[in-house]
């Protein structure tokens, strides 16, 4: 294992590095965090042992480039979505399907329950039934689906799109019928790039291409708008107790408290030190560290004690494109420019 | 990295759009281009990539009435520059009856494209048979006519099927697009049959190159015979502007009359500056960069254009004179 050059009080150690053949935004943790999925913008993804490294299968290829992955929550399921309009479904037991859906298919989520998944393929909204192996077309939207996210109290999805988050209900036993209208609408004008719900389920945000973060308290009227962003904002994320949400659009990352009565009048926290805008940010997913990367680092946090710096790694030999924490909570996932992946181990310095 | 340079070309249905955009997909022109274009499908090619838009226009929430932005060309740029190292060159071809403004807007208003390409030149292919009539097309109240737009927002116009008019024609159509645009380079083919170097990475948005050369129009004693409402007005002015009254004055013209402003280009001799200033317009957005210095010897002007609907002359020579810093006698 090589020792990263990231500092006191974390350290990160590298658990292993794959290639693949170019930029490389996606890589994601299974649920029963034994698998690690990756794909890249050159078409190809691997899917490999999070321990060993070892490369267990291939993701099918997309040509022209793996745009999304999502792990079904019984980590039985990998579902793949590209630019060649191609959602593909790769099983543990090593079965695979392949559904031309059509337009980009950039956002993939799976019911809680595990039985629908989601997609989100140029306008069209998209499911798949896993119990009858029924895909289903729910008809064009006003404009593209830029993400996807399910609410977490009702069964109901939320489509990213221009004008706001239309959620519609399709994890029923009938069959939803094409083109049917949302159940509800969260309107904004602007275009939504990115959508987080809270895991407690009370909150909605969207990143926006107008440099905003819109935030809407599910299911009330109450809404808020976060400007002052210089950039627009293509990624947010929750922490583990749905009160802190952090977003890029900035060389800074902004974390916003929403506890109490919400974040209205208060000063977001400003985490400094990236020297480009940040592309991409996670929380953990049950911890409180937050990793954040531009092309040139990757920088560690704990923004509920502070905006000090608790690490960072400094890309070598190609920037970074992406960073992600493996459901493990302890493996950090490293995407490349050119298409490098790497699992580093963080752990508390001694 | 250095920016990545994209070539827009728009034209009129028929006007050989895609016999260029094919030539530059087959010919042996040593650039690898990625192509944005409609309804093609997604292929991958020798030595480059075509790309399938479909167009979305989009409103941005930034208080500019007139500021839309194509969604789908954010994405697909903002897709590209991830694996940038892969192309020279960006072509997006526009549909027939598209409005370039949101296109070129969106060069202006997403961060990560303004950092990571360079607008490099509006190409707009006319048909020298049938431009004429499309010019004189009349349209709905309120509704515009995209071949008056689509010329309006070029730097280099290719007025292609020369072969099936006669020179008078020839002649009668060249002067019915100065009188719209004065300003961009035209350059006659058959075939859409053009020297690639004309066309690719030339650094014509700028307009640098085109204002070099004076063009008559600078000429205040230019005479437009034909009276169409989209016309292009320019002036020279000598010495050097006052930065701060030409900011001001500039961002008020263009918040106030952005609507009818398509595009306003300017070079600039800003007292104190040793660069020239470098401006471009599109409606209510701008920006300006720094251009080559001047000379020692050089005499320092100020030359800006204006292609729009309804624009006084005077009125906006008066402007631009009002930011001249007086030189004591």
């Amino acid at each position: 294992m090589t020792r990263g050059a990231i500092v006191a009080p974390v350290v990160a150690d590298r658990l292993w590095t794959h290639r693949l053949c170019d930029h490389l935004e996606v890589a994601i943790g299974s649920p029963d965090r034994t698998l690690v999925a990756a794909g890249g913008l050159g078409g190809d993804g691997m899917i490999v042992d999070a321990t060993s490294g070892t490369i267990n299968a291939e993701v099918a290829e997309h040509p022209l480039g793996i745009l999304s992955l999502a792990w079904s929550p019984d980590s039985e399921v990998l579902a793949s979505g590209g630019q060649d309009g191609v959602v593909a479904l790769s099983h543990r037991d090593g079965g695979r399907s392949a559904h031309r859906v059509g337009g980009w298919v950039q956002a993939l989520a799976w019911s809680r329950d595990g039985k629908v998944l989601a997609v989100g393929a140029g306008k069209h909204l998209w499911t798949w039934h896993r119990t009858d192996d029924r895909l289903v077309d729910h008809g064009p939207q006003p404009s593209t689906i830029t993400d996807l996210a399910w609410a977490r109290r009702e069964p109901l999805v939320g489509l990213a799109c221009y004008g706001g988050v239309r959620w519609f209900a399709v994890a029923g036993p009938e069959p939803v019928a094409p083109g049917s209208q949302p159940t509800r609408t969260l309107d904004f004008i602007g275009s939504l790039l990115c959508l987080g719900v809270s895991p407690d389920g009370r909150w909605a945000a969207s990143g926006n291409q107008d440099a905003t973060i819109h935030l809407w308290k599910l299911w009330d009227r109450d809404e808020l708008e976060m400007r002052g962003y210089p950039a627009k904002i293509t990624a947010v994320s929750w922490d583990a107790t749905s009160q802190l949400l952090a977003s890029n659009g900035a060389e800074d990352v902004t974390v916003w408290d929403v506890s109490g009565a919400g974040p209205k009048g208060r000063t977001p926290l400003q985490l400094s030190g990236h020297t480009s805008l940040v592309s991409s940010l996670a929380f953990q997913h049950r911890g409180a560290l937050l990793a954040s990367c531009d092309g040139a680092s990757i920088r560690l946090w704990r923004p509920r004690l502070g905006t000090r710096q608790l690490g960072q790694l400094e890309a070598e030999d190609e920037g970074f494109a992406g960073v992600r924490w493996h459901t493990d909570d302890r493996t950090l996932l490293v995407g490349g420019a050119a298409g490098r992946l790497d699992a580093w181990n963080v752990r508390r310095a001694r | 990295m250095q920016p990545v340079p994209v070539t827009v070309v728009t034209g009129y249905l028929g006007a050989g759009k895609t016999t260029l955009v094919n030539r530059i997909l087959t010919e042996q022109h040593g650039r690898r281009v990625a192509v944005i274009e409609n309804e093609f499908g997604e292929v991958g090619i020798d030595d480059g990539l075509v790309l399938d838009a479909e167009e979305e226009i989009f409103e941005m929430n930034n208080g500019c009435i007139c500021c839309t932005v194509r969604g789908d060309l954010i994405r697909i740029l903002g897709n590209l520059l991830r694996r940038r190292d892969r192309f020279d060159q960006i072509l997006i071809e526009t549909t027939g009856l598209a409005d370039p403004a949101p296109v070129a807007q969106t060069f202006f208003v997403d961060e990560e494209i303004a950092a990571g390409t360079t607008l490099d030149a509006i190409i707009t292919v006319v048909d020298a048979k049938h431009l004429i009539a499309h010019l004189d097309d009349t349209k709905p109240e309120g509704v515009e006519n995209e071949a008056v737009e689509q010329l309006a927002f070029a730097d280099r116009i290719l007025l292609n099927k020369t072969d099936l008019v006669t020179p008078a024609q020839l002649t009668e159509v060249e002067r019915r697009i100065r009188d719209i645009n004065a300003v961009a380079s035209i350059i006659h083919t058959v075939n859409a049959d053009v020297d690639l170097d004309h066309i690719l990475d030339v650094g014509a948005f700028d307009l640098s190159r085109a204002m070099s050369e004076d063009p008559d129009f600078l000429d205040e004693d230019a005479e437009h015979l034909h009276d169409t409402s989209v016309t292009s007005v320019g002036f020279v002015v000598d010495g050097d502007l006052d930065l701060r009254q030409l900011n001001d004055w500039l961002g008020e013209l263009l918040a106030t009359r952005g609507v009818d402003i398509f595009r306003s280009k300017g070079i600039f001799a800003i007292g104190g500056e040793r660069n020239r200033v470098v401006f471009q317009g599109v409606h209510m957005l701008f920006d300006s960069t720094d251009g080559r210095p001047w000379e020692p010897n050089e005499p320092r002007h100020s030359k800006l254009v204006f292609i729009g609907r309804n624009l006084d002359r005077d009125e906006l020579r008066a402007g631009v004179e009002a930011c001249r810093i007086e030189v004591a006698a």
